[in-house]
């Protein structure tokens, strides 16, 4: 699996959203059901939680500094909610 | 194709045509003779979408538009009235066409393939404040293997509640199906299997208590709670599309804000005889 960090989900969610506008997705072309992301965000719990992105595919839309920036695990300490 | 017992229905064998009041009706099958499409698929390649009638995903109409590609389901159509389910992030939506092949069970009928990694459909925004003690739930689906005990792993086919006394979940955790209920994560277990099944809930003032059935077999029973929902919930997953993603399939779940008790056995045979349970 690959990832990408970020440090809170806003920062995670926007740059999904960039990526669905660089693929032209249905809501960037004016369709407000369309689709809006490309990948997946992953929300760490606690306090200061980080976001990650669940990179699938399109790896396409990445820049160069990103892909060196891909982890293919989440970072050791990464909390996760547990709560069914 | 089924007709309820007792029910003259409108249109012949609708299951909807002769339940009303559902609050949301999702399914790969046609449920009501007022509807015509059922999802909008989009395609993995050029983010294309189109939308699909019952008979079009399995007469080569999908797979013609997918090109040997990928087709994701993006929106499940509300068979029952407004409340579509749609997935925004193109990733998250679950699969019916992978590589050029349907997606489709053992009878030839189209379901949707959960990736077990982030798929998922919420309904938390398309079905708000679902009360615990008035509320009704079929939701048919299959988990792909059997959830190993110690992985502290859990799957869920259907949620439509989160943590604290909101619990209402159907899911596989240690080599169990589990129902949740309310304050219960594990209001009733029993040992999982790999085959598809219709899940059912049922809690409200008619029928006095919760119960939980699988296959139209009552399994367990607790006390009423009343109660909204919270959180994000919905299909293949709980919380979002990292939480208890479900590696599986689903192919129809029709919520009601109210006690079907009364016609669930109908609703059920339905279910089974349309999908061979």
């Amino acid at each position: 699996m690959s990832f990408l960090i970020f440090n809170n989900e806003s920062e995670a969610r926007q740059r999904s959203e960039d990526a669905g506008k660089a693929a032209n997705l249905g809501f960037h072309s004016g369709d407000p059901d369309g689709c809006r992301y490309v990948w997946p965000i992953i929300n760490e719990s606690g306090e200061n939680p980080r976001s990650a992105l669940d990179l699938e595919g399109m790896l396409n839309l990445l820049t160069e500094q990103e892909n060196e920036q891909i982890v293919e695990e989440l970072p050791s300490d990464w909390t996760n909610h547990v709560d069914p | 194709m089924a007709i309820l017992p007792g029910v003259v229905a409108s249109s012949p064998g609708y299951l909807l045509d002769g339940i009303s009041g559902a609050y949301g009706a999702y399914s790969l099958r046609q449920l009501s003779g007022s509807v015509s499409n059922v999802c909008q698929c989009i395609r993995d390649s050029d983010s294309a979408t189109q939308d699909f009638t019952a008979a079009e995903l399995t007469d080569g109409t999908l797979t013609d538009f997918g090109s040997g590609t990928n087709v994701r389901i993006k929106t499940l159509y509300d068979q029952s009235g407004s409340n579509h389910a749609t997935q925004s992030t193109l990733l998250s939506c679950p699969s019916v066409v992978i590589s050029g092949t349907s997606q489709v069970d053992s009878s030839g009928l189209p379901w949707m393939n959960f990736d077990g990694s982030n798929d998922f459909i919420p309904l938390s925004s398309a079905l708000p404040n679902i009360d615990k003690g008035n509320c009704s739930s079929f939701a048919v689906g299959k988990f792909d293997s059997t959830v190993a005990a110690g992985t502290n792993k859990l799957e869920s086919i259907l949620s439509l509640g989160t943590g604290g006394s909101a619990r209402w979940n159907i899911s596989a955790y240690d080599g169990d199906f589990v129902f949740a209920y309310a304050s219960s994560w594990n209001a009733h277990t029993e040992t999982q299997d790999t085959n598809a099944h219709v899940f059912t809930q049922i809690a409200g003032t008619t029928q006095g208590d919760w119960k939980c059935f699988i296959d139209g077999t009552e399994k367990d029973s607790a006390t009423l709670t009343s109660g909204g929902t919270s959180g994000t919930y919905g299909i293949g997953g709980i919380y979002n599309t990292w939480q208890y993603e479900l590696d599986g399939k689903v192919q129809e779940v029709i919520v009601f804000d109210s006690d079907q008790s009364s016609n669930r056995a109908a609703i059920e045979a339905d279910i089974m005889g349309y999908y061979n349970l």
